[in-house]
C-alpha cells in the first residue's frame, strides 16, 4: 500500500463542475492528483476481512434481538420493536460502508459500520472507476460497487413484485443529494420506475404513505436515519403499514457503535475487531469514546492519547457511549487515510479511500481512488 | 459504468392509486381509514391511473388494463387504467426474498375492485424534522 501523486484527468475540473461537485476555491474534496495503490494479496485481505465482519455483524445483530440488548445501543423502544419484526421477516440490505483502519501490513480493523445511511458512494462507484479507465487503463481496481447496486435492485424489484421506487432525504444536502440521485440512476437501470423527493414531501392519506406524485410509495429509499424517523410524526404509520424500506429498520442495529463492544464480546480477540467495552476501562489502553449514534466524526472524544486530535464537536455529546481501543491511522506523507469498504447485498464489492491531514476523518477529508498492481 | 438520464416523467404523472380491498369498493367510499383494520385488507394494492399512457410509463402495454369503477348510484362509474397488483407491504409480500423463489409477479395476488385514495387527504412533513434541527446545529 502507497501513496502516490498523480496528474489527475484534464478535464476533471469540467467535468466536476458539471454536477456541482467542484468548489469556488478549487480545492475539491474528490481530489485525483493523489491516489493510493494496493497489492492484488491487499485486496484479497481487504475482501476477506470485509467478508468475516459481514459475517460477525449479522451474528451479532441477532443476537442483540434475541438478548433484547437494544438499550445498549441507544436503540428506543419503539424502534427496537420494529427493527427485531424486520430482521425476523428477513427484510433486504442494499447496501452499507465499512469504515477500516488498514495500513498494508497488520490486519484491517474495523472502526465502525455505516449500515444505515452511508454516502461517499458515488466517488467511490463512478469517479474513482472514470479515472482509473482514462488514467491507468491497464490496471485494475476493487471495485464492483456499480454493477452490484445494479444486480442488487434487479433483485429486489424481481422477488419482490415492486415496480416504483421512491427515494428520499434531505437533498438540500450535498452528500445526501449525490448519493440520491447515483442510488436513482442505479435503480432505474435495474428497471425500477424511480421518484426522487424531499423527505418533508413524502405525505400520509390515512391508508398509505403517497409520493410527490399522489402516488403510494410502494418501495422507498431513505437516505435518512432511523433513529431520527423513530422520533417523528410518520413513525407510527410506517410501523403499522410496514412498507418496503431500504435501508430497513434493522440496520440501525448493525449501524449503533454499541454493536462494537458486542463484537468483541461475541468474538473476543478477532483480528479485524478492535477491544471495545460498554465501560470507560483503562484496560483498553488509550481509547476513543464514540456516541452510539453519532455521525461525521462528531462528538468523539479521546482518552490516554497523547497528542489528542482535533474531533469535531456536534449534537451527540449527550448520547450514550461506546469506548474502543486507540489505533492510529496510518500516516502516508502527513495524510490519515481510512478505508471505505462496500458491502452490497451481502458481499463486498470494492473500497473507496479517504484521508484527512487529521487523525479523525472529519468533513475536511479528500477521497482519493486507488489501483492496483501485481 | 455509463450513466443514463432517466426520462422526464412528470407530464404523464398519476394522480391517483388504488387499495384494493376484499370487497369491491367504489369510488364513493373513498375516505380514507384512520388506521389498517385488517391486514387481510392491505394484501395488495394496484395504482389506477388516468390514461393509458401514464399506466405504460409506469408498467407496460401488456401489464395496464381498462377499469371502470362501480358507482354507489348505480349509474356507471369512473374509466381508468390500472397496473398489476403489488404487494402493500413486506408483511404481505410473505416469502418474497425466499431465494428459492423467483419471478416477477410472484407475490401478486389476484385483485378485486378497489378504492381509490383521495390525493386532498394527504397530509405532508411527518418526516424531517429532526434532521432539519441538527443540520442547524452543525451535525
Amino acid at each position: 500500500m502507497r501513496r502516490e501523486t498523480t496528474a489527475p484527468r484534464p478535464d476533471i475540473k469540467a467535468r466536476m463542475q458539471g454536477i456541482s461537485m467542484w468548489p469556488a476555491d478549487d480545492d475539491p474534496y474528490y481530489d485525483e492528483s493523489v491516489a493510493y495503490v494496493f497489492s492484488e494479496s491487499q485486496i484479497e485481505t481487504l475482501y476477506e476481512a470485509s467478508l468475516s465482519l459481514e459475517r460477525m455483524i449479522n451474528e451479532a445483530v441477532d443476537h442483540v434481538i434475541a438478548k433484547k440488548r437494544f438499550q445498549e445501543l441507544g436503540i428506543p423502544e419503539n424502534l427496537a420493536r420494529y427493527a427485531s419484526e424486520c430482521r425476523r421477516n428477513g427484510h433486504p440490505s442494499v447496501y452499507g460502508r465499512m469504515d477500516l483502519v488498514y495500513d498494508g501490513v497488520q490486519p484491517p480493523k474495523l472502526l465502525e459500520y455505516n449500515a444505515d445511511t452511508p454516502t461517499a458512494l458515488f466517488e467511490a462507484a463512478v469517479l474513482q472507476w472514470g479515472w482509473l479507465k482514462a488514467q491507468f487503463p491497464a490496471c485494475d481496481q476493487f471495485n464492483s460497487i456499480h454493477e452490484a447496486l445494479i444486480a442488487a435492485w434487479g433483485k429486489l424489484k424481481t422477488q419482490s413484485g415492486l415496480n416504483r421506487l421512491t427515494l428520499t432525504g434531505m437533498l438540500d444536502e450535498d452528500d445526501d443529494r449525490m448519493t440520491i440521485a447515483y442510488m436513482e440512476d442505479v435503480a432505474h437501470q435495474a428497471g425500477w420506475r424511480t421518484l426522487p423527493m424531499q423527505i418533508e414531501d413524502l405525505g400520509f392519506d390515512g391508508r398509505g404513505f403517497v409520493d410527490s406524485e399522489g402516488v403510494y410509495v410502494q418501495a422507498l429509499f431513505k437516505l435518512y436515519p432511523w433513529d431520527w424517523l423513530a422520533q417523528e410524526k410518520f413513525f407510527d404509520h410506517l410501523v403499522e403499514l410496514d412498507p418496503a424500506v431500504m435501508e430497513s429498520a434493522w440496520r440501525v442495529i448493525a449501524s449503533s457503535k454499541g454493536l462494537l463492544p458486542i463484537l468483541w464480546e461475541l468474538f473476543p480477540g478477532h483480528p479485524n475487531l478492535l477491544p471495545a467495552s460498554f465501560k470507560n476501562d483503562a484496560m483498553l489502553g488509550p481509547r476513543v469514546s464514540k456516541p452510539v449514534l453519532g455521525r461525521e466524526g462528531s462528538d468523539i472524544q479521546f482518552i490516554d492519547v497523547t497528542d489528542e486530535p482535533f474531533a469535531p464537536t456536534g449534537p451527540y455529546e449527550r448520547q450514550k457511549r461506546i469506548y474502543q481501543t486507540y489505533h492510529p491511522l496510518p500516516c502516508f506523507d502527513g495524510w490519515y487515510p481510512v478505508i471505505g469498504s462496500w458491502i452490497i447485498d451481502g458481499e463486498p464489492c470494492g473500497i473507496g479511500v479517504r484521508e484527512d491531514r487529521s487523525r479523525v476523518t472529519g468533513l475536511g477529508a479528500k477521497f482519493r481512488p486507488h489501483r492496483m498492481e501485481d | 459504468m455509463t450513466k443514463q438520464s432517466p426520462p422526464d416523467w412528470s407530464s404523464t404523472l398519476v394522480v391517483l392509486s388504488l387499495l384494493s380491498l376484499g370487497a369491491a369498493g367504489t369510488l364513493a367510499s373513498c375516505q380514507p381509514n384512520n388506521r389498517v383494520q385488517d391486514p387481510a385488507e392491505t394484501a395488495q394494492k394496484r395504482n389506477l391511473y388516468q390514461s393509458k399512457e401514464a399506466c405504460v410509463a409506469d408498467y407496460s402495454e401488456e401489464a395496464c388494463e381498462s377499469y371502470q369503477s362501480s358507482s354507489s348510484s348505480g349509474s356507471g362509474g369512473v374509466f381508468f387504467f390500472r397496473g398489476p397488483s403489488y404487494p402493500a407491504s413486506w408483511r404481505s409480500a410473505g416469502q418474497a426474498f425466499d431465494s428459492t423463489s423467483s419471478g416477477p409477479g410472484r407475490a401478486a395476488l389476484a385483485s378485486p375492485d378497489g378504492v381509490v385514495a383521495h390525493p386532498t387527504q394527504t397530509t405532508r412533513g411527518g418526516f424531517g424534522s429532526t434532521g432539519r434541527s441538527y443540520s442547524s446545529r452543525g451535525g
